[in-house]
């Protein structure tokens, strides 16, 4: 027999997080940014949109690497593999 | 409106503050909203960290080197490994069920991660504590600002 338990939020692991771990990459940004403007910024004026534009920056640049490595992967390296 | 600084100072009590809890340092040395944005970044991370891998993902003797990044966080990384001894490794919650490795048979929690969720949730965990390490060097040296009197209006960047 198989027993389901409830998930537990804190003590238990998020479960399916496999599927959609690469999301969390932009709380973890938001979150980067909010702490490295805090700290680096002269007057806190502008600070949520220094802080909103450091992490849509951050979030592009890394969705940029992963298309640029899924390029090198599915199209480079097999082309090299048949030449 | 003109805000001046003074000379900066050497703050290792407001340091020491910060580094137990995210924030407090720059409270110590007059930045209140500085502090709340640093308490609002690394404790968010911290938190999102616990949520996604669960307690366990913080354990200073199992994964001693991710706690090395994680104590940076302070009192949440102990508060939290503290909960993971207290009701997980006791077996206080869930159940501690045998786990054979290659010394023998030890006792684990049916709650332990394992995978994705318990390897994302210690790597944010120890990002929260390195940029609470940032925090506390940008404090140590910090200095007060003040505001001169001929200022006509606040802008609200440093209470």
């Amino acid at each position: 027999m198989i027993i389901q338990l409830a998930y537990v939020p804190f003590l238990q692991p998020l479960p399916t997080v496999a599927q959609w771990w690469w999301l969390l990459l932009v709380p973890a940004c938001a979150a980067i940014s909010v702490i490295w403007k805090a700290v680096r910024l002269d007057t806190l004026e502008h600070f949520w949109r220094e802080a909103i534009t450091m992490t849509a920056h951050s979030v592009l640049a890394m969705a940029a690497l992963a298309a640029a490595l899924m390029v090198l992967l599915r199209v480079v390296i097999p082309l090299l593999a048949t030449s | 409106m003109t805000v001046e600084f003074e000379e900066p100072t050497f703050n290792l009590t407001a340091a020491i503050v910060g580094w137990i809890v995210p924030g407090a340092g720059h409270w110590k040395v007059g930045q209140t909203a500085r502090g709340w944005l640093i308490l609002l970044g690394v404790g968010g991370l911290f938190l999102l960290g616990v949520l996604v891998g669960g307690v366990d993902c913080v354990d200073r003797r199992e994964d001693g080197m991710w706690f090395i990044a994680q104590a940076g966080a302070g009192g949440l990384a102990f508060a939290t490994d503290g909960l993971n001894t207290m009701f997980l490794k006791s077996g206080r919650v869930g159940e501690l069920l045998p786990l054979a490795v290659q010394s023998g048979t030890v006792m684990v929690s049916s709650f332990k991660g394992a995978g994705p969720s318990n390897e994302i949730g210690t790597l944010l965990c120890g990002l929260a504590g390195m940029m609470n390490v940032i925090a506390v060097l940008d404090v140590l040296y910090r200095s007060t600002p003040t505001v001169s009197a001929n200022s006509s209006a606040s802008n609200g960047a440093f209470e």
